[in-house]
């Protein structure tokens, strides 16, 4: 008889197993596709994409932007009292941010692009950029976070290259977006890059290991203890996770608490659940084991299937340290699959029926096991486990079976099987009582006490991360490091000149040539590729960019320069003649104007200080500035370039003479008076390439001519003034032409003497070289003195569209007959190319290698 | 009905079977450890051939060139001769598009949404490469190019 009542029994508690697991695995398998919970941020999860942001230039303080939600957006937070108006997709105003809020342009595509991850949306017809703003306020905060399409991949397959290779690392572009703050451009620049993830197999184990600790617990001593235990580090390593999500989700305290507890408040659901059945598992409900089951299996799997890949990629949306992000994810799969098996064979071994059979009729277990030994309580399955029919098998556990065998435990009536769930739970709950009535006078208050300190911790770390979620502020960049000078500088040092525009600066910007300059050539070292010259120029365009903004490059050169300005430095590249035929650009490509130079009757040159392929022009108004700067470009240069010659040149220290007057050279004499004039019409065209035919590159830039002319000064000042100015052509003094007026009044050339000789005389040096009788032949002249031990003289830089029609034909005028040429020596010669400026995200001489520069 | 066992390890295998068969979709565009069931790209073909725009009796270049959601260009690189060149570019995928031509005056087709059509005629002098990149999708690699020889 107590077989067919013990048979019924075990039938409808296998109806009840089978409800269970079906609930628990309907609600693991439907829950994470129903919540996509805690494992991406702005449409992103863990990925080996890492978008850069490397310069924001120049600097603005106050005016912060930063890469956010693991690359899916920019965020831009502008406390100043000007507003901010970001760039869209064809250079329009897209979004402004100032102190009366973010406005964005109804007119602008990007207002509707930037809204989506992957831009899957419709740009309604009157977005025009060209069309005038439709500013619409957003939001009266200072902040904007938009998802920038520049700065990250937009395709579902990977890149070409990574696909060829996805365990290295790889370029995959730069970036870069314009911000208009008060008529300046502050240029964005960064880069998409691919980093390989490292291995995931330490975490596998991790997880591995601890799903066997917690199944390995249910058969100690402390089996529920245990279980509790794991159950609240299970909730304590999820709630960690989320806060890591929550702490780099950009929005308000609302949005941020949504990303912590999960779409739908799943958090807030399962963790005071699971809580709550680990306090009562903790105290002996033995039935809260599928409880324990389903919350493992659910956070587990859930686990597993949005979060296992932060193992095996380099970056993951968390404020978490990336390895402890991923131990958290590790524990949360292990823990959660440990208990999935775990909560189930608690029960086995724990259930009230085992106890009440032990209880009531020991022999009858042992009985019944003989007598059904398939169909009743089998062994099969292959868990060597726990034939529950063997709770008190002493071989299983010896310790623990006495204590749950206890006969003064509550008995539980077999006749009374459970309906409903709810039924069941209570009086699971009523077990409880009982027995946590009877533990306490059987000393398992500590073990008890012990689970409830971890319950509380649990909850206390849900509190804790909340508040601090509420605190926070994600994805703020750190504030620069290095407090502002006390004083700030002013007028020489403060002085910045923009490197990034259509014209590289130091050819006609600053208007006054700045007080001091290193002129260097490099040769490129053998074997150098296209790669290697366009990795080297584009080093070169960032450190240049940088430098002339006062901003540090992070190497042991910096503090060359701690504590002063920019004082007007820029950096001009050109390249020479000889570039043509290396680094696969063909000798075909050297454009017209950069004909070497012909060789001119008289000069001594010396070929070791002449020449080169490559140059660098470095200006600045400060002796320590230059030499800075052209030390780290040296540096950059190695390996695919080393030095070959660099002179350096010096003239009058601003301040020291009036802005606008010419300088003068070692003789004494005012030089560059007959310069073309910013302000004559034909200036540009004079000075900057604009022939249509001229390679993309070229145009917009200027080719230099570079002489060093030795001043043979003991000669020189042998000589009475008159004599030198006859020379000339010019008083030393004013500057005027001897055929009289003011330095900037046209010299007559007609103009005799009461000798009857001309005032300027045949063989003067400006009537030889002014353009009037050179066919037009014109060039800015912008020279610096040198001294070299005791030799000194002239660095002639001339700046001209094309020396055909410049430099060469006026010097072979002067070659022949100019009355200078005893006075001086060409020494040194070099011709150099400058390409045309950059744009923010390009470098120099970009378009030289036929690239699109978007 | 013969062991209580059956449900847990029913649910273990279906867990199992669930992840083995979802494997490569299951972790997205970038896939497993080492890119293991990751999307690919579409097998490059070596040197995707250069269509040449077709002249009409007009005079007039014309070649038609689709855009789509795989942030391609088809064809990716047209050739055409100096003179009046029509391009018409055919949005054949959902994601908008915004095809720039430098040349070297900066033109474009504007916004293309998806299904749009847009035409662009240009006038080209001189035999060069003129990019056409994506203004959009540059930075994910969508760039064509115009040839002119």
């Amino acid at each position: 008889m107590g077989r067919i009542v013990d048979i019924s029994v075990k039938a409808t508690r296998r109806a009840l197993h089978w409800l269970l697991a079906v609930v628990a695995g309907v609600a693991a398998a439907v829950a994470p596709s129903g919540a996509a919970w805690a494992h991406e941020v702005g449409g992103v999860g863990a990925t080996n994409f890492t978008t850069t942001l490397s310069a924001l230039t120049p600097a603005v303080p106050g005016v912060r932007l930063a890469v956010v939600e693991n690359g899916s957006r920019l965020e831009l937070r502008n406390t100043t009292a000007q507003e901010v108006v970001v760039r869209g997709y064809s250079d329009e105003p897209y979004a402004r941010i100032g102190p009366d809020g973010v406005w964005l342009n109804d007119s602008s595509p990007a207002t509707y692009l930037n809204a989506d991850r992957f831009a899957s949306t419709t740009v309604p017809a009157d977005a025009d950029p060209a069309a005038p703003p439709r500013w619409r306020k957003v939001s009266g905060d200072n902040v904007h976070r938009w998802h920038d399409h520049r700065i990250h991949w937009m395709l579902s397959t990977l890149p070409t290259a990574v696909a060829a290779a996805p365990t290295a690392a790889h370029r995959v572009s730069d970036w870069h977006v314009d911000l208009d703050y008060g008529g300046a451009v502050l240029s964005a620049t960064g880069s998409l890059d691919w980093v390989p993830g490292p291995s995931p197999t330490p975490w596998y184990l991790l997880a591995a290991v601890a799903a066997l600790l917690v199944v390995g617990a249910v058969f100690t001593r402390r089996a529920h203890t245990l279980v509790a235990a794991a159950l609240v580090a299970l909730i304590a390593a999820d709630v960690l996770h989320a806060a890591g999500i929550a702490l780099v989700t950009a929005g308000n305290v609302p949005e941020r608490l949504t990303a912590f507890l999960g779409d739908g408040l799943t958090g807030l659901l399962i963790w005071p659940f699971g809580l709550v059945a680990a306090v009562l598992i903790a105290k002996r409900a033995t039935f809260l084991g599928f409880v324990a089951m389903g919350v493992g299996g659910l956070l587990s799997s859930m686990m597993a299937l949005d979060d296992a890949p932060v193992w095996w990629r380099s970056s993951a949306p968390s404020a978490l340290p990336a390895d402890l992000n991923r131990a958290g994810v590790a524990l949360v799969v292990g823990l959660g699959a440990g208990l999935l098996v775990g909560g189930p064979l608690l029960w086995r071994r724990f259930k009230p029926q085992a106890r009440e059979a032990a209880v009531a009729e020991p022999s009858l277990a042992d009985d019944m096991r003989t007598a059904h030994p398939p169909g009743g309580e089998p062994t099969a399955g292959g868990t060597p486990a726990t034939d529950p029919q063997a709770g008190n098998a002493p071989r299983v556990d010896p310790t623990s079976s006495p204590e749950n065998g206890s006969p003064t435990e509550q008995p539980t009536s077999p006749d009374a099987a459970p309906v409903v769930l709810g039924a069941r739970a209570a009086r699971a709950a009523a077990d409880v009582s009982a027995d946590s009535g009877e533990a306490g006078q059987g000393g398992a208050v500590g073990r008890r006490g012990f689970a409830g300190t971890l319950a509380a911790g649990g909850i206390g770390a849900i509190l804790g991360a909340a508040g601090g979620i509420a605190a926070g502020t994600p994805g703020e960049p750190g504030t620069p490091a290095g407090a502002p000078p006390a004083e700030p500088l002013t007028g020489v040092g403060a002085t910045r000149i923009a490197f990034h525009g259509e014209r590289q600066a130091g050819i006609t910007t600053p208007a006054r040539p700045q007080a001091r300059l290193r002129i260097i050539a490099f040769d490129l070292a053998e074997g150098v590729d296209r790669v290697g010259l366009q990795s080297l120029l584009r080093r070169w365009t960032q450190a240049a960019a940088q430098l002339s903004q006062g901003l540090p490059l992070g190497d042991s050169g910096d503090d060359v320069v701690t504590g002063a300005g920019p004082s007007s430095l820029t950096v001009t590249a050109g390249f020479g003649p000889s570039l043509f035929g290396k680094a696969g650009l063909p000798a075909t490509a050297r454009p017209a104007e950069l004909t070497p130079l012909p060789a001119f009757p008289g000069e001594r040159l010396d070929p070791a200080h002449s020449d080169g392929d490559l140059c660098l022009l470095v200006h600045a108004d400060d002796a320590l500035v230059v030499f800075r700067a052209a030390r780290a470009l040296t540096r950059l240069a190695a390996p695919q370039a080393r030095m070959r010659w660099q002179l350096d040149g010096f003239n009058n220290s601003p301040g020291v003479t009036p802005t606008a007057a010419t300088g003068r050279n070692l003789m004494g004499q005012l030089d560059g008076t007959n310069n073309p004039q910013p302000t004559d019409e034909d200036f540009s065209t004079k000075v900057y390439v604009t022939d249509p035919a001229a390679p993309a590159w070229l145009r917009g830039g200027s080719v230099l001519v570079v002489r060093r002319i030795r001043m043979l000064l003991d000669d020189w000042d042998a000589q009475p003034r008159q004599a030198q100015e006859r020379v000339i052509g010019r008083r030393k003094d004013t500057g005027a032409p001897l055929s009289g007026g003011q330095e900037r009044t046209p010299a007559n050339f007609g103009t005799k003497g009461a000798d009857g000789a001309l005032t300027i005389p045949a063989d003067a040096h400006i009537r030889l070289a002014t353009p009037a009788f050179n066919n037009g032949a014109a060039m800015l002249r912008r020279g610096y003195s040198y001294t070299d031990g005791d030799a000194a003289g002239l660095i002639f830089l001339a700046w001209q569209a094309d020396p055909r029609r410049g430099f060469v034909p006026v010097q072979q005028r002067l070659v022949a007959s100019d009355a200078l040429n005893r006075f001086t020596r060409h020494e040194t010669s070099a011709l150099f190319a400058m390409p045309h400026g950059v744009a923010p995200g390009g470098h120099l001489g970009q378009d030289l290698f036929g690239e699109d520069p978007a | 009905m013969s062991t209580p066992y059956r449900p847990l390890s029913v649910l273990a295998a279906a867990l199992v079977a669930a992840s083995a068969l979802s494997g490569c979709a299951l972790w997205g565009m970038e896939g497993g450890p080492d890119a293991a069931g990751a999307s690919m790209p579409p097998v490059a073909v070596t040197a995707p051939p250069a269509a040449v725009a077709v002249q009409g009796p007009d005079g007039v270049q014309r070649i038609e060139i689709t855009v789509d959601d795989d942030l391609k260009l088809t064809p990716q690189v047209v050739t055409a001769r100096p003179g009046r060149i029509e391009l018409t570019f055919r949005n054949v995928g959902l994601t908008p598009h915004d095809i720039a031509l430098r040349i070297p005056a900066a033109t474009g087709t504007g916004n293309i949404n998806g299904s749009a059509t847009d035409i662009v005629t240009v006038e080209v002098t001189e035999p060069g490469t003129y990019p056409m990149p994506c203004l959009y999708h540059g930075t994910s690699g969508m760039r064509g190019t115009l040839e002119i020889r």
